[in-house]
């Protein structure tokens, strides 16, 4: 859900310097801690659920000033480590797109890949004690509560929004998919939130959204085929 | 996305942009976004952001996609502009400039080179593990639309979508994601293993001298050279 839609030439050299170290590091170290032989034949697998996340961050979903990443779903089913390289790979093939800035790719795939990890990682350790779908809604709610947080941290870091008034905070897609973004008001009916009240609303929207479907997604997944949400083996 | 748009011109188009080799390609291309990232005045960035639009009129793609996609860096980075538009004019279009400009050349790669190419040549130089699930992501994107729309199409027709009813709409889409995951894993799986059956062991095979040089490569390269040197004279000059 929290995706940081800045152009080039916005975050300070550092940070994206910093972020695409960081995510590369981070991509080589688990792409060599898998036997190439073992996890070949899951590929496929990482790559339709990396197409997913591309289509569903680039789907707006029109009534609130949001899109979903369902990257804690990957985290779900394709494990915390492995899930992090298919986020670098749906940043990096947005980016050349047009969709975020190629800079960021870095610090993108840092916060999504938070998303992921936590996801997979909270699913796995819950999933024993709790069950499927209380630990798919846990594990999906915290995440994407933590990757909020972290990027409206961020943001307030480099000065692109202000966290203590709420403005700058949203982003929405008109309904040819282009995105307005800055002034943080949202419409419910005739009431109009602006600020943190608006902010709140569209995140805890988005976050509860996401959950729901990711839950339904994962009970449906039970239900037709419940060896796949099992986390990618194939370490050395 | 335009994703089989900007595929279909990259396969298709017939300039020298589309002849010249990948490598060279990227470099004129990363040579561009360093100028344009690390530009910080109005002529500058205006003059980057004219030779990329040159070269796009030389290579005859639709321009109507490119446009479309632009709107998304621009509108974003006009956003952003808003609060350097308060230090001075020139900031905030500085801003513009940069978003607008860094992704206008992304589009230029895309829509001059296929996809595989760049994907065969990063494989002589990436890990295999993250070329093939660059290679499959792309595949799976194509299978993924084709699936999703007959699905949601078929779910509209036979009632699934009620704008007044969310909560079932909610539940439907959902089965749709989920069924629509199932197909196309498997889809993806049988297509692997079409691969493997012909001899697939990873990366992407293709002998080829990359760095052999043509006349179109030649052109490239003085034109990545003029960016270069352009760049650095124009920093030396502000």
């Amino acid at each position: 859900m929290s995706h940081i839609h800045i152009s080039d030439g916005i975050v300070p050299p550092v940070w994206w310097l910093s972020g695409y170290l960081f995510c590369l590091a981070a991509v080589l170290i688990i792409l060599k801690s898998y036997d190439l032989e073992k996890v070949r034949y899951k590929i496929p697998k990482i790559a339709m659920m990396a197409a997913v996340m591309l289509i569903t961050m680039s789907v707006p979903l029109g009534f609130i000033p949001f899109h979903m990443n369902f990257a804690a779903l990957a985290g779900i089913i394709l494990g915390p480590a492995i899930s992090f390289v298919s986020i670098f790979v749906v940043n990096f093939v947005l980016a050349l797109l047009g969709h975020g800035g190629i800079t960021v790719v870095g610090i993108n795939t840092v916060f999504i890949g938070a998303e992921a990890v936590l996801g997979g990682v909270l699913f796995r350790l819950l999933k024993s004690k709790f069950g499927t779908t209380i630990s798919a809604a846990i594990s999906t709610a915290a995440a994407l509560l933590l990757s909020t947080i972290l990027v409206l941290l961020f943001l307030n870091s480099i000065g692109v929004v202000d966290i203590w008034s709420g403005e700058g905070l949203l982003h929405a897609h008109d309904g040819e998919g282009n995105h307005h973004h800055g002034h943080s008001s949202f419409h419910i009916g005739s009431i109009v939130l602006t600020g943190w009240g608006a902010v709140l609303t569209v995140v805890l929207a988005g976050i509860v959204l996401e959950t729901v479907i990711t839950i339904l997604i994962i009970r449906f997944f039970q239900k037709m085929q419940s060896d796949l949400v099992q986390p990618l083996s194939g370490r050395k | 996305m335009h994703l089989s748009a900007i595929d279909q011109m990259a396969g298709n188009g017939n300039s020298i942009f589309h002849h010249a080799g990948v490598p060279y390609k990227l470099l004129m291309v990363l040579a561009l976004l360093i100028g344009i990232i690390g530009a910080d005045n109005v002529i500058q960035l205006g003059i980057l952001i004219g030779v990329v639009i040159i070269m796009f009129i030389i290579t005859r793609v639709h321009a109507k996609e490119i446009i479309h996609l632009l709107i998304y860096p621009a509108f974003f980075s006009s956003l952003f502009a808003l609060f350097k538009f308060q230090e001075s004019l020139a900031s905030g279009f500085i801003v513009i400039m940069k978003g607008t400009g860094a992704a206008l050349t992304t589009l230029f790669l895309l829509s001059t080179t296929p996809w595989i190419e760049i994907f065969a040549f990063l494989s002589a130089y990436l890990p295999g593990l993250l070329v093939d699930i660059f290679m499959f992501t792309y595949r799976s994107f194509f299978i993924l639309i084709d699936s999703l729309e007959n699905l949601l199409r078929s779910i509209r027709l036979r009632g699934g979508y009620h704008s007044f009813n969310p909560l079932m709409s909610i539940k439907n889409m959902a089965s749709v994601v989920g069924l629509v995951i199932l197909n196309s894993f498997e889809m993806s799986e049988r297509m692997y293993k079409i691969y493997q059956l012909r001899g697939y062991t990873g990366g992407i095979p293709v002998v080829r001298d990359w760095w052999k040089v043509t006349y179109t490569d030649g052109i490239v390269i003085v034109l990545s050279l003029l960016i270069v040197f352009g760049t650095v004279i124009m920093w030396r000059l502000w």
